[in-house]
């Protein structure tokens, strides 16, 4: 066997493979990255870790899944029920801050991280009494079920499969890149968004200056339930939708946070994308089982070698050249 | 004249803000010696830098020729500096006497292990540190107070009692943060005559303080801030006629008028 | 300490000692001294807790997996390996503490939510494990132990998945075993009464003060000379280890373990405890395991009869975590100590100067 050349069609013929597990890779990816940017939202405005975060990607999840397709509910159509499932989160995210200012200037670590999984769990067992235990199966968002994108032989050798291309997963990163761009505005452009940058930046001055905290903390976890909600309404069709499947997206999404630097915006949506290939990737090429536990070894080790992140330890090194 | 503690160079910035910028000078051992400024010119950072409780952004502080900038807090109380704080910074959760026990923890041993299964000597090394303890609220005039609880005494005592607390771990370098704000003219009084008395038993004192009149009477040396900058340093008389002093004050009442 | 009067934690113990020991009398049915086992079980684990929320300020949230290291190297090393139990024990409390070392020592030079985000994951990984631990050694482990030269016999560790662990060993004394549950009862509420006067042990102690002293205020604490990241990572090996002691008790009191006695929400019901209990108190910690037990007995009992009221555990204990937080942070028993006491004295002598807000923050210029 000629070793060199039988290498290069192994790889050539795993590259449907290849391409096939970054575009899934991506779209779950998406989903870490504004679960990511849910996270980096509220701790920028008010130093807190919510550990609830993803319990608002499972009420985007479940509410949409019981307006649209659910036996008893209205079965409403999509483009309504979105947006329903978004303010369902938000109500949900405004209760949660406003419970949380007056803990908030106690300014106890410890009781804001206990009172935002007690919230979780409150969640939790309220969506587990609604919609029960069993996952349910979520209609994608739109009937054309993907495109096979058959790549050219050439490239390939003979007989080599066609990469899917779901439309939900189409949609999925569709969503996450309009959520970017739309926070993007609104923290540049609108006069609430830049009052959340100021409460960020200095929250004595921005009271000061005549900015309402309060208000701003509580509009802050509203926004960021809207993000969550969304990327649950999102992946559900893919994953499919359950009272439980919070705590995990939280977790990942926290994962990627932490890996992109806590309140760095760029940073926790490239390490969001980063973290669903090498999840996907790991999953196919190493072990299925321990898929989950791959994006935890990761958070340990940035923790271990990095606790401000990647992008700091990069850019730390260029700083010591 | 052997300078106990030196300062070279240091800077703290925040956010790009310099709080502290390129400031030097040297604390001479067995004075009083202060540090005064307007209000937000750095003084209680600075005082942070030296103690540990903020790392500087750069610069050096030398203390009996070992470099302790960047050390730990914990660290730099190990080379015998010790500190009280502007905003009282008190075990709240504890009485008088455990307050000052806490600050016998580098002057004792017992491990986790050993209070555990109280091996052999916890007991007897537990009745010393309390011994000690009252001994330092016997010096500052805290003694009747030793079993209330700290969040329970009054403002002066509180201060007092974190005196006594930062003296219990035997520094040679005491560090007091507005050691005088809040006080009574009595209790400045005494205040003043605890100073002299720690100063005479062989302890350097580095304060920072408001109160002109008391600085000006007490201190050997003087040293001005304005804006994170040294400005002046000398004797209280020198400082006093200092153009740049009298301006740095006179731009701050003229702010508050 | 005057030797004159006995100490308050003396006195407690004693009074432990003696109504665990007349409980029996009074509980007659011996079903019902199951859950009370349970009390001193989980008290064990929630005096650890309660000193690392307490006292460290820092919150686990992956505690049951300590509990599971515990029960799983108990139940294995017992029933697989022909260890004794005491001798499997200790080593499930070794494993424990050393991984609490590596789990701990980069997150507690951190911030609060760092260590809990990690014992989050930490917890979801060991869950992981436990339900997927493969049933043959993989491919490196058995190229290192084949270099290693391990007999080839050496069995390889099975934790036997979802569907758990049975026929684990009960506790014995030479020939005597603790098989009733009287027996139970007495052996783990030994345990318990230990474990209680070993860690009021250290909080009387130099150790236990510069605790305090950091729960108080860290900056002060840290300019005294305590090394505030040293004494967190010990508290928080101290309770992992107390965990596995629990989980080996456990273990070897019900003979049977399983993955969902150790998942993430158990982690979440002994935050639950320890906030009962009131933090920084570890007699609270009998209080808070005791009210969740019996909470879920009660639950259990009426589920019974109506179905669906089981369901709402998970929303009665959250309910109690955010408004016991909101509402009385000292915990219940503190809150209500306090207010009694304040009756008592008739609000003798206020206190002159509100206590300052302890915040991180240092004063900036």
């Amino acid at each position: 066997m000629t070793e060199p050349v039988y290498a290069r069609k192994r790889i050539m013929g795993n590259l449907p493979d290849i391409l096939q597990l970054l575009f899934t890779g991506l779209a779950v990816g998406s989903i870490y990255a504004i679960i990511a940017v849910g996270f980096t939202v509220i701790f920028s405005s008010t130093q807190v870790v919510n550990f609830a975060q993803g319990e608002f990607v499972m009420i985007g999840a479940m509410v949409s899944y019981w307006l649209v397709g659910a036996e008893h509910g209205p079965h409403l159509p999509l483009l309504l029920a979105l947006p329903l499932a978004v303010l369902a989160a938000m109500l949900v995210g405004s209760a949660l801050g406003w419970v949380l200012m007056r803990p908030l200037k106690d300014a106890s670590v410890t009781s804001l991280i206990i009172i935002t999984v007690g919230a979780s769990m409150l969640m939790h067992g309220v969506a587990s009494l609604l919609w029960g235990k069993d996952p349910v199966a979520v209609a994608p968002f739109s009937n054309t079920s993907g495109y096979s994108l058959t790549l050219p032989a050439a490239l390939t050798g003979p007989h080599a499969y066609p990469v899917y291309i779901g439309t939900q997963e189409l949609w999925v990163m569709g969503l996450a890149a309009l959520v970017v761009l739309a926070l993007t505005f609104f923290f540049n452009r609108t006069m609430i968004g830049k009052a959340m940058r100021a409460v960020s930046v200095n929250r004595h001055g921005a009271r000061l200056i005549g900015i309402n905290v309060s208000r701003v903390v509580v509009g802050a976890f509203a926004l960021s339930a809207a993000i969550g909600a969304i990327a649950g309404a999102a992946i559900a069709p893919i994953s499919m939708a359950s009272y439980g499947m919070g705590t995990m997206l939280g977790l990942k999404g926290f994962a990627a946070a932490i890996v992109g630097g806590l309140g760095n915006f760029p940073g926790s949506i490239i390490a969001g994308l980063l973290l669903g290939i090498m999840e996907n990737f790991s999953a196919t090429y190493l072990s299925s089982q321990y898929k989950d536990a791959f994006a935890f070894i990761i958070l340990l080790g940035v923790l271990v070698i990095s606790p401000q992140g990647i992008v700091a330890l990069f850019r730390r090194r260029r700083a010591s050249v | 004249m052997t300078a106990l503690l030196d300062i070279r160079h240091l800077t703290r910035a925040f956010d790009g803000l310099l709080a502290v910028s390129d400031v030097s000078f040297s604390i001479a051992g067995g004075q009083i010696t202060a540090l005064i400024g307007p209000n937000g010119a750095g003084k209680s950072t600075l005082l942070n830098l030296v103690s540990g409780t903020l790392p500087p952004t750069g610069g050096v502080i030398t203390y009996q020729g070992q470099v302790i900038s960047g050390c730990p807090p914990h660290r730099i109380a190990e080379y015998g500096i010790a500190r009280t704080f502007q905003h009282v910074e008190l075990f709240m959760n504890m009485t008088a006497a455990e307050n000052v026990m806490v600050g016998r923890h580098l002057r004792s041993r017992g491990t986790l292990f050993s209070a555990m299964f109280r091996l052999f000597g916890t007991a007897a090394e537990e009745r010393r540190v309390r011994e000690d303890a009252l001994r330092f609220l016997e010096r500052v005039g805290l003694r009747e107070d030793a079993d209330t609880p700290a969040s329970a005494l009054p403002f002066g005592r509180q201060r007092l009692l974190e005196i006594a607390r930062a003296l219990a771990t035997e520094p040679k370098l005491l560090l007091l943060d507005e050691a005088a704000s809040g006080l009574s003219t009595r209790e400045k009084r005494e205040l003043v005559s605890l100073i002299y008395a720690i100063r005479d038993a062989g302890v350097t004192i580095f304060m920072v303080d408001h109160d002109m009149d008391l600085v000006m009477s007490i201190s050997d040396a003087v040293v001005v801030l304005d804006h994170g900058e040294k400005i002046a340093e000398g004797t209280p008389t020198a400082v006093q006629h200092d153009a740049r002093v009298i301006a740095a004050y006179l731009g701050e009442e003229a702010a508050h008028a | 300490m005057s030797r004159v009067r006995p100490s308050p934690t003396l006195i407690s113990v004693l009074l432990g000692i003696a109504l665990v020991a007349l409980a029996p009398c009074v509980v007659t049915n011996s079903y019902a001294l199951v859950p009370l086992t349970f009390i001193a079980i989980y008290t064990i684990l929630v005096i650890g807790l309660n000193m690392l929320m307490g006292y460290a300020g820092q919150v686990s949230l992956g505690h049951a997996a300590f509990f599971a290291i515990g029960a799983y190297t108990s139940a294995i090393l017992s029933t697989q390996y022909g260890c004794s139990p005491w001798a499997a024990m200790p080593a499930g409390m070794a494993l424990a503490g050393i991984v609490a070392l590596l789990v701990g020592m980069p997150c507690l030079r951190l911030r609060g939510h760092y260590l809990a985000m990690a014992t989050l994951g930490f917890g979801m990984i060991v869950y992981i494990l436990l339900m997927e631990w493969p049933d043959s050694p993989p491919l490196l482990l058995a190229t290192l132990g084949r270099l290693l030269h391990l007999p080839a016999s050496t069995p390889w560790p099975f934790t036997g998945g979802a569907s758990g662990l049975p026929d684990i060993p009960a506790l014995a004394i030479g020939s005597f075993v603790f098989h009733t549950n009287l027996q139970k009862f007495y052996l783990t509420w030994a345990f318990a009464i230990l474990a209680l006067l070993l860690c009021a042990n250290i909080v009387n102690s130099r150790v236990g003060r510069a605790l305090r002293a950091v729960h108080g205020s860290e900056a002060a604490a840290a300019t005294l000379g305590v090394n505030i990241a040293a004494y967190k990572i010990h508290v928080f090996v101290l309770s992992a280890i107390l965990a596995a002691l629990a989980g080996s008790l456990y273990a070897h009191a019900v003979g049977f373990i399983s993955p969902p006695t150790f998942n993430f929400i158990r982690s979440v019901d002994f935050v639950v405890m320890v906030v009962i209990g009131g933090m920084a108190s570890i007699w609270g910690a009998v209080l808070g395991a005791g009210t969740i037990v019996l909470l879920g007995n009660w639950l259990q009992d009426v589920g019974a009869k109506f179905p669906r009221l089981a369901e709402f555990d998970l929303i009665i204990h959250s309910a109690i975590l955010i408004l016991v937080m909101i509402f009385m942070p000292a915990g219940i028993v503190c809150t209500a100590r306090d207010a009694v006491l304040r009756r008592l004295r008739g609000r003798a002598t206020a206190p002159a100067a509100a206590a300052p807000a302890h915040s991180e923050e240092v004063a900036t210029p």
